[in-house]
């Protein structure tokens, strides 16, 4: 079949034409670069396990259980790859592919991280998926980065701090998703922000949608 | 031939049937405008290109030339990704029903290989398209062969030379049986030995015309002697077509000007130093370098740099050009002798203390030594163009306002005033380069060491870049660059320093050697899904018991089966060394904090210690080493290949995604290297003087563009090799499930199943509901 796709010459397109709702069947690149974004994820949390520590360590000297106020930083892939990509499953796949890789470098938890992975990454898709995989703006985001915290506490609270008082627990649970919906949420939002600027996200609605707001 | 499936079957024939001889191109009224863009970028295009013809494509950067090449690939993107008008056909028919009759390479050798070993590589094409595994094992070594590439099958991609890499891309190219070869600055990236590789096995692969060639590239000389006939493009129309020396007859002034490197037409040269060099900045004794976790690659270097002249370091690849500049910059600590400035270039205001600039702060080092990195990217640091030309400046306490005076002119001279609002990613290649060599001279520092600066520019930036070193050195400057560029030499009478050839050949190595599989470890030959299956059981187990019984068995039983996998305990001990750390800290948590029970004895604030949180910290803490260390073990030799093989064969997940994640885990290696020269670059530019935390996240953003940039590019050459087609594909590779898989999910079972028989028996059980 040759391709007669074009119905206006494309000289006369107007610059402003809506584009058809996008589709949501994955693309070869949509793949790519979300496996290379949740490989870059999981290449950053192997540093952030090995940073964090020391920086949470006097939070939660302070009060038990905030100290999950930091930890959202394990939770960013499965934003950041949905806002990139826009596609059903994005959100899972980034951070199954993050939480792989951190695994798959000898990360601490071994290949226990991928459970944590998958329930995390659920936590957020589910919220993607109450918005009908049709909004992608800074509410979505901070909502998904809180799912995603919920699922985070969900794990932490049942393996490792089982039995804990529920006053840590709530402490813990609360910080869990407060740093999930603004580290994870609300910094992929401007990470994503921040990608569509240098051009890297041409192929991308997410990065088309910058170029055309900055064209006017 | 088996006939699995029919549909299946159908298409490879179908795919077959065209198969004859070399394919023929063609575009009529063919217009391309992408989504989001009001141009088009290719706009009414017309050509014909016969079966077996050469074409050399030419024209300046954003004339379309690659939006072509990706069209006749079918790998321009649906409807969601632009806008097409007219026809454009492979052998008469639309290039998405021509699937693998296109061959695509691309200009970044470490953005289209996409597993890891090489044999692998070359049939990951023939597996997409469904052909069987009887073929494509007769292809792989036949595709080798033809680009002479002598390596054993399973040797690492990420160990060869660009050359090496490219002709490989190459092999997986000719793997597809294509009729036509179409190449996207294959050599751009290459070194001069690389490109002379690259081009003579494209020669001897188009000699009899049984493929035909459209080449676009920059360099002509390299490629005019292959070709028939050359097309201009500009503004996505074609400008000229022809035979090669006509078109450059008529085109050539104009070909020159917009930066093509026409044979006959050197770019300008700067005139000869105006002065003879002065005082030592810069002097090495006895220096031995090596890149940061590698093997020391030059020993005994003795080298002055002084006021008023230009040092090329030159040698093959491997000989440690990169690694000798950037530690002559103070980017690495030198592995054995000195790095000392001379006081001329210690004094200037304010005056260090430290002889060798690898001590100084970033801050003094972005005062005296300007660093131009080979990938502009990797330098970049700030939102916009102008902001870029002031991070130097203001890191050395200047104010806004002596900041803007200073980027102000430079933008004007270097030609980047009306791009000053945007992203320094969204730059060309040329303005890159400009931009880059711009902010290392925003601070007027007296030594300027640069990497490759010239690798892959066009005429046009070449004669800019070889302006501005000139006159660097004549304002009494010093430069110090690594490169292969003779013209560039030359054109600065730079004064040439050999490095000799690392003693230990950088041939690659074969992966570990094919011992048969009997003598392997048990942990290099499970099938890796029995092996995620055998680590998740004991967690599993745990969520439902706190006790410490259930765990003190489950980890005992563990630990007595660890030696049978094989995993040498050096690299146990080390793999696992991060949970011995992270079980007591946890262990602690609930000591302090788990629910109170029992006796109590002490108490503070919101710390209870009793007897319930005592043996809640002690069974938290064999809990956590019992989830963790078989995780660990069992994948403490990971193979992404083998993973990856395990979960489309034997889990069956959807070998597209699957596939995705393997070629992805490829980059990490170029990554952590991204990272890495990162870090360097901030030390370098004067902002790496604060804590590692606000470092990190100022990396983070650079190492996502340059993934993601590196991701694109790998979708287009895994697509262009059939990646995603609606075909069943070959796996190749064999993933058995043999009866250790089983005994070792069995073993796991058992394990917990005697952990909780214990636990109940004892009546310790302590269950989480309830």
């Amino acid at each position: 079949m040759v391709s007669t796709a074009a119905s206006t010459p494309a000289a006369s397109t107007p610059a402003t034409a809506r584009a058809p709702r996008p589709s949501l069947r994955w693309r070869v690149v949509d793949i790519v670069v979300a496996s290379v974004l949740g490989v870059a994820g999981g290449l950053v949390m192997t540093v952030w396990n090995l940073t964090y520590s020391p920086l949470t360590a006097p939070i939660e000297a302070a009060l038990p259980g905030l100290q999950a106020l930091l930890y959202g930083v394990w939770l960013f892939p499965a934003v950041l790859v949905a806002l990139v990509v826009r596609k059903p499953g994005a959100a899972l796949y980034g951070e199954l592919v993050a939480a792989a890789t951190s695994a798959l470098l000898g990360g601490f938890w071994g290949w226990s991280a991928v459970q944590w992975g998958l329930v995390q990454g659920l936590g957020a898709e589910l919220i993607f998926a109450i918005f009908l995989y049709r909004a992608w703006g800074l509410v979505p985001a901070l909502l998904a980065g809180l799912g995603a915290g919920v699922g985070m506490a969900v794990m932490d609270l049942t393996f490792y701090y089982a039995e804990s008082r529920p006053e840590f627990a709530a402490i813990y649970a609360a910080s869990a998703m407060t740093s999930g919906a603004l580290l994870a949420g609300g910094g992929s939002w401007l990470l994503t922000r921040a990608l569509a600027r240098t051009g890297a996200l041409s192929r991308f609605a997410a990065g088309r949608e910058h170029a055309a707001r900055a064209d006017s | 031939m088996p006939t699995p499936d029919a549909s299946v079957t159908s298409a490879a024939d179908a795919a077959l049937a065209h198969r004859a001889g070399a394919a023929s191109l063609a575009a009529e009224a063919w217009s391309w405008t992408p989504a989001g863009r009001a141009a088009p970028v290719l706009d009414g295009l017309d050509l014909a290109i016969e079966p077996g013809e050469r074409v050399l494509l030419l024209g300046a950067s954003g004339s379309g030339k690659s939006t072509l090449l990706q069209a006749f690939a079918g790998v321009l993107g649906g409807d969601d990704e632009g806008t097409r008008a007219g026809a454009l056909t492979v052998d008469g028919v639309d290039p998405a029903e021509a699937r693998g009759r296109v061959g695509l390479l691309l200009q970044d050798p470490d953005a289209q290989l996409v597993l890891s070993r090489a044999g692998d590589d070359v049939a990951f094409g023939p597996e997409n398209l469904g052909v069987s595994a009887d073929e494509i094992a007769r292809r792989v070594p036949e595709a080798l062969a033809a680009v002479g590439l002598d390596l054993p099958l399973d040797a690492d991609t990420t160990r060869l030379s660009g050359g090496q890499k490219q002709r490989l891309a190459l092999a997986g190219v000719l793997a597809l049986r294509p009729g036509a070869l179409l190449l996207d600055e294959p050599t751009a990236q290459l070194d001069p030995a690389g490109v002379g590789e690259v081009a003579a096995a494209v020669a001897e692969l188009v000699a009899d015309r049984s493929m035909t060639l459209l080449v676009v590239e920059h360099r002509v000389d390299v490629w005019a002697p292959l070709v028939d006939r050359v097309i201009v493009l500009e503004h996505g129309r074609v400008l000229a077509d022809g035979p090669v020396a006509d078109v450059l007859r008529a085109q050539g002034d104009g070909l020159a000007a917009r930066g093509v490197w026409v044979p006959g037409r050197s770019p300008e040269h700067p005139s000869p130093a105006s002065r003879e060099p002065g005082e030592v900045l810069l002097s090495a004794r006895g220096l031995s370098v090596r890149p940061r976790g590698g093997e020391i690659v030059q020993r005994g270097v003795d080298l002055d740099v002084r006021a008023g002249e230009i040092v090329a370091l030159t040698g093959v690849n491997g000989a440690g050009k990169t690694t000798l500049a950037l530690t002559l910059a103070g980017l690495l600590e030198p592995a054995a002798g000195t790095v000392e400035a001379g006081d001329a270039l210690r004094g200037i205001d304010p005056t260090v203390e430290h002889l060798s600039p690898a001590d100084w702060s970033s801050r003094a080092l972005v005062a005296r030594l300007g660093v131009v990195f080979q990938n502009p990217e990797h330098q970049f640091v700030a939102p916009t163009v102008r902001a870029e030309l002031e991070v130097g400046p203001r890191a050395l306490g200047r104010s806004g306002a002596e900041a803007r005076g200073i980027a102000e002119p430079l933008l004007e001279s270097l030609r980047l005033r009306s791009l000053a609002g945007s992203s320094p990613f969204t730059l060309s290649g040329g303005e890159q380069r400009r931009l880059s060599v711009a902010t290392a001279l925003a601070t007027a520092p007296p030594v300027l060491v640069l990497d490759e600066p010239s690798f892959g520019q066009d005429a046009r930036t070449w004669a800019e870049l070889a302006a501005l070193l000139a006159a660097h050195r004549d304002a009494g400057g010093a430069i110090v660059m690594a490169t292969h560029d003779r013209e560039l030499i030359q054109s600065l009478g730079a004064r040439e320093v050999v490095l000799p050839a690392p003693a230990a050949p950088a041939a690659p190595r074969a992966g570990a050697p094919a011992a048969p599989a009997a003598r392997r470890p048990l942990v290099e030959r499970l099938n890796p899904v029995a092996s995620i299956a055998a680590s998740l059981v004991p967690s599993l187990l745990l969520i439902v018991t706190l006790d410490v019984v259930s765990a003190a068995v489950a980890l005992a039983l563990q630990l007595a089966l660890l030696p049978l996998l094989g995993v040498p305990w050096r690299l146990l001990l080390l793999r696992i060394a991060p949970v011995l750390i992270a079980a007591p800290l946890t262990a602690l948590t609930l000591l302090l904090y788990g629910e109170t029970s029992g006796r109590i004895h002490a108490e503070f604030l919101l710390v209870q210690i009793s007897d319930g949180s005592i043996e809640l910290a002690l069974a938290s803490l064999l809990r956590v080493l019992a989830i963790g260390i078989p995780a660990i073990a069992l994948f403490a030799r990971p193979d992404a290949t083998r993973l990856g093989d395990a979960l489309g064969q034997n889990l069956r997940l959807p070998a597209r995604f699957v596939l995705g994640g393997v070629a992805a885990l490829r980059l990490v290696t170029l990554m952590r290297d991204d990272a890495r020269m990162l870090e360097r670059a901030r030390r370098a530019r004067g902002t790496a003087d604060r804590g590692r935390i606000r470092r990190l996240a100022g990396l983070v953003l650079s190492l996502l563009v340059l993934a993601i940039r590196r991701g694109s590019s790998l979708a287009i050459a895994m697509e262009a090799r059939g990646f995603g087609a609606p075909v069943r594909r070959t796996w190749t590779r064999p993933s058995p499930w043999r009866g250790i898989d089983t005994a070792a999910v069995l073993i796991g079972l058992t394990i917990s199943a005697l952990a909780l028989a214990a636990a109940v028996a004892t009546g310790s059980f302590l269950g989480v509901i309830g």
